[in-house]
């Protein structure tokens, strides 16, 4: 097995610095008293400026892992292992997963913000746009002047695309549509300028010409500001859209790691490549589907060292026995498996 | 027609709105709004819109749940006056979350075997044996039949909803939703489950999703439905590959496409007009559309005058093509563009 560097993730060769360092993450479940692991010891970069995509099936962690980072699991999950070491705006280090709950409240939404699914659940359905957006930049910013607050609030909504910002400020959020709500939760999540934005499935909820209009959104954030996203997504269709690269998670484990060019054209897992086969195209009319037999795995289930052993065609002895070993296969290409040399 | 399994004719749907206030007067929605299609023998149909344009509502009309306005034939029986076993053993479902149409603490045997008892068909030991060869036919191991549903994984369970269904080989499934909540490597295994029961045993299927890609796969004909209008019916490549109505157009402009990878912003223009400051989002409607107007009207960047009175689906695109719909009078001159 190939040595793992000090301090290298999966990206190493890239020549951007990292500002997030996650390394032998491992996040384990409490269920009916026992303990079981939801993520293994996974290691990734990402680095200042990029769009990273994590996609992955229900269940493998992807989820969980951005939780983790924002100090979010709930009771049920904890933190077993690792660290996630974030290069915060000043230029001092912080491990994600260690840190007191006065340094979150000075990181999260400040320099790392979240969107998540459902806009209608994460935004107060008793509290006017103006005040929800404005909420985060009054606990970050306590110098600044309510004129000031509302000034910055109306501007962040007229960026991200929302008709008359000045009348959003008094709307409720059940006045406004699924693509609109949406915005607004984008300009909570810009409004403070963090350094990271993790958008966990952003874009599931939506009408597809609404999900056309939010990723594009999401790429001129990204572009204009150089804020880093990291994009969850179950549909490697939205993933390839607008990331850079591409991190494949199966059952709590990194699978496959490169540039999206790199994930759609020349996929070295057995799973990335089910993973693409499996979506409904064009020329696939009239014929069989090739999909990936079986299911995902359970957290309570046992898994093989390999997780993706019993549903892979090139399983072998060596899958159940090892751990399939780290290998880089070309530049910034990282797979986990036996069988790719 | 004799060789059309379904026959929906003018079928109109409103819900009670009422206005907040209790001295207001009750309003009405309209959520389906004069909708009129056939799907023929052993067809497989998909109806495909975005969310909240009545997909679900047709649906459910077709099954019998809700009064509707209109007829619906399935089969040339209507549900007035016809005894409701008689319909329900030519149509039957599938939905969208099989964990909440299945009964958890029932075996799925159990389930399986209701409608047989319902309907009374065969003894106790023959439908025990025509529930174990249906698991084997979804690509169930027979034994499955003493489990419960938590047991299973989604797929799993998706499977036992469709044998669930097949157990009086109807003569229509409505699929709503049948693969939305199934992971991606799951759902293609249900979608050639559903092609290789249809090989081995004759019936039609409408099946609804807001995935075009999937439809188009799948499916013969596509009808394309927005705001309780249906706006286009064609045969797969017709809708895919000569669309006529600009929604459709949307539509396909909006999927996402797996070779082009969005560079500063420059591909899928059309379907993603939003975040600069001055041009109109298009999620934002310009309000509702006069009333009589075209159901596009509002959202619909070519709309004039013409478009104010209610658009027929009548016209075909190609005069040769006898299975191509459109409602959309600026059809003639778009195509041309």
């Amino acid at each position: 097995m190939e040595l793992v560097k000090a301090g290298s993730g999966d990206f190493d060769t890239i020549k951007a610095r990292p500002i997030m360092r996650i390394k032998d993450l491992t996040i384990g479940i409490h269920e009916s008293k026992q303990v079981y692991t939801a993520v293994d010891r996974i290691s990734m970069d990402i680095c200042a400026g990029e769009i990273v995509g994590v996609v992955g099936e229900s269940g493998c962690g992807k989820t969980v892992t951005n939780l983790a980072l924002m100090g979010l699991l709930p009771k049920v999950l904890f933190v077993q292992g690792g660290s996630a070491e974030f290069e915060c705006e000043d230029g001092h280090h912080i491990d994600l997963v260690k840190i007191s709950g006065k340094e979150r409240r000075e990181i999260n939404g400040n320099e790392i913000s979240m969107i998540y699914q459902e806009p209608l659940t994460s935004l107060d359905p008793l509290m006017k746009i103006g005040r929800q957006v404005g909420e985060a930049v009054k606990i970050h910013n306590s110098g600044l002047s309510d004129e000031e607050v509302h000034d910055r609030v109306v501007k962040e909504l007229g960026e991200v695309g929302l008709p008359d910002p000045h009348g959003m400020l008094e709307m409720y959020p059940h006045q406004l549509s699924g693509g609109m709500r949406q915005r607004v939760m984008i300009a909570m999540a810009t409004v403070c300028r963090p350094r990271l934005m993790i958008a966990d499935e952003p874009t599931t909820a939506l009408d597809v010409t609404v999900q056309a209009q939010v990723l594009k959104l999401l790429k001129h954030i990204n572009q204009k500001y150089g804020m880093t996203i990291v994009l969850i997504s179950h549909d490697l269709s939205v993933i390839s859209q607008i990331c850079d690269r591409v991190v494949v998670m199966y059952a709590g484990r990194i699978a496959e790691a490169a540039p999206t060019q790199v994930i759609m054209t020349a996929p070295a897992h057995e799973y990335t490549k089910g993973l693409i086969n499996s979506l409904p195209s064009m020329e696939r009319k009239g014929s069989d589907l090739p999909c990936i037999p079986g299911h995902v795995p359970s957290t309570e289930e046992k898994r093989e060292p390999c997780p993706f052993a019993p549903r892979c065609a090139l399983a072998d002895d060596i899958c159940r026995q090892q751990e399939p070993p780290r290998r880089m296969i070309g530049e910034g290409h990282v797979v986990y498996c036996h069988f790719v040399k | 027609m004799q060789d059309d399994i379904l026959v929906v004719d003018h079928v109109t749907n409103y819900y009670a709105d009422n206005k907040l206030g209790i001295f207001s007067k009750p309003g009405r929605k309209q959520v389906l709004n004069d909708v009129s299609f056939a799907i023929h023998k052993d067809e497989f149909f998909g109806l495909v819109g975005e969310s909240g344009c009545g997909k679900s509502t047709l649906a459910q009309a077709i099954l019998g749940l809700i009064p509707f306005e209109g007829s619906i034939k399935i089969d040339g029986m209507e549900y007035a006056g016809t005894d409701r076993k008689m319909i329900s053993s030519r149509i039957q479902a599938v939905f969208q979350d099989p964990m909440s149409s299945l009964d958890p603490r029932r075996t799925i045997g159990a389930t399986m075997r209701e409608p047989l008892i319902a309907h009374g068909i065969g003894s106790k030991q023959e439908q025990e044996r025509s529930v174990r060869e249906m698991l084997e036919r979804v690509g169930l191991d027979a034994a499955y039949s003493d489990r419960y549903p938590r047991e299973l994984s989604g797929g799993q369970r998706q499977r036992v909803c469709i044998g669930a269904a097949l157990m009086l080989e109807p003569k229509l499934i409505v699929a709503d939703e049948a693969v939305s909540a199934l992971d991606v490597s799951v759902a293609a295994q249900i979608l050639n489950l559903f092609r290789t029961i249809d090989a081995k045993s004759e019936f039609a299927m409408l099946f609804i999703s807001h995935n075009l890609g999937i439809e188009y796969y799948l499916c013969d004909r596509i009808a394309v439905m927005y705001s309780g209008n249906i706006v286009e019916i064609g045969t797969a490549d017709d809708i895919y590959k000569h669309p006529a109505h600009p929604y459709t157009k949307l539509l396909l402009s909006a999927i996402p496409d797996m070779e082009k990878h969005e560079e500063n912003g420059s591909a899928n223009e059309q379907a993603t007009v939003g975040h600069d400051a001055g041009s109109r989002p298009n999620d934002v409607r310009k309000g509702p559309a006069p009333a009589g107007a075209c159901c596009y009207y509002a959202r619909c960047q070519k709309a004039c005058d013409r478009c104010l009175r209610r658009q027929e689906l009548a016209r075909t695109v190609d005069r040769d093509n006898d299975e191509h719909f459109v409602s959309c009078c600026l059809q003639a001159s778009l195509e041309s563009v």
